[in-house]
């Protein structure tokens, strides 16, 4: 799972430039997908965001989600929101294990 | 005691889930994403679509509430359960969940937050995708 301290730096080769950086960031697993920005450091806090979430830029990974629900049931879902100066965000979760 | 309310922080005042089933018509945009793609699929769906999620109000406060209990911290807490409607789902194989605030002074999330390769700022809404058990 993804250490929510962890930065960029610390998962890029040292001497990546800045094209090279965005190539390693395309091939890492999707749940390596550090999430780089301070909104998303919030996000991953919260365990039931970090398993079952889209990466941060939807453009480098492919969504991450290999839960089976069964049609005509319900799922539950859970998350969390905040307001930050006037630009609201959310981020949801199915609730159970991942 | 005198409180001093958060510089930053706006009340949540509501979470809207909805149910996508994918593959979703393609809309046309710059970013050809699935995730993009199902934002603007869900963008374009009915009201009665979109379901109220349930708000955790926290303790001793309360999104929404009277000015005095409004929380001044950040996080909101939501769940609801979201039914899988059988007949919207004939065919799919997949669907997406998407959810997406507003804040108490009405101010609704972004659609999609511009991309950059740090993720600075990123609020689009949220998305998030499950396998449907094979129809019977």
């Amino acid at each position: 799972m993804t250490d929510p301290r962890m930065s960029a730096d610390k998962i890029l080769p040292p001497d990546a430039t800045p094209a090279t950086k965005e190539e390693h960031l395309k091939h890492l697993p999707a749940l390596q997908c550090v999430r780089l920005s301070n909104s998303l450091l919030h996000r991953n806090l919260l365990t039931l965001s970090t398993c079952s979430e889209f990466p941060l830029n939807c453009e480098i990974c492919d969504p991450v989600e290999d839960a089976v629900v069964e049609r005509s049931s319900s799922v539950s879902v859970k998350g969390y929101a905040v307001g930050s100066k006037g630009a609201p965000s959310c981020s949801l979760a199915l609730d159970g294990p991942c | 005691m005198l409180t001093v309310p958060s510089r930053a922080g706006i009340p949540i005042a509501s979470v809207r889930v909805a149910l996508v089933p994918l593959p979703t018509p393609h809309h046309d945009s710059l970013a050809d994403c699935e995730v993009h793609q199902v934002r603007l699929h869900a963008a374009t769906l009915p009201a009665e679509a979109w379901i109220d999620a349930e708000l955790d109000a926290g303790p001793a406060a309360s999104a929404g509430a009277s000015e005095g209990k409004k929380k001044q911290w950040g996080w909101t807490l939501f769940s609801t359960q979201v039914p899988l409607d059988s007949a919207l789902l004939v065919g799919a194989r997949e669907a997406a969940l998407v959810a997406y605030a507003t804040d108490a002074n009405g101010e609704r999330q972004e659609l999609q937050t511009a991309w950059n390769l740090r993720g600075v700022a990123e609020a689009s809404w949220g998305v998030v995708k499950v396998k449907l058990a094979p129809e019977a």
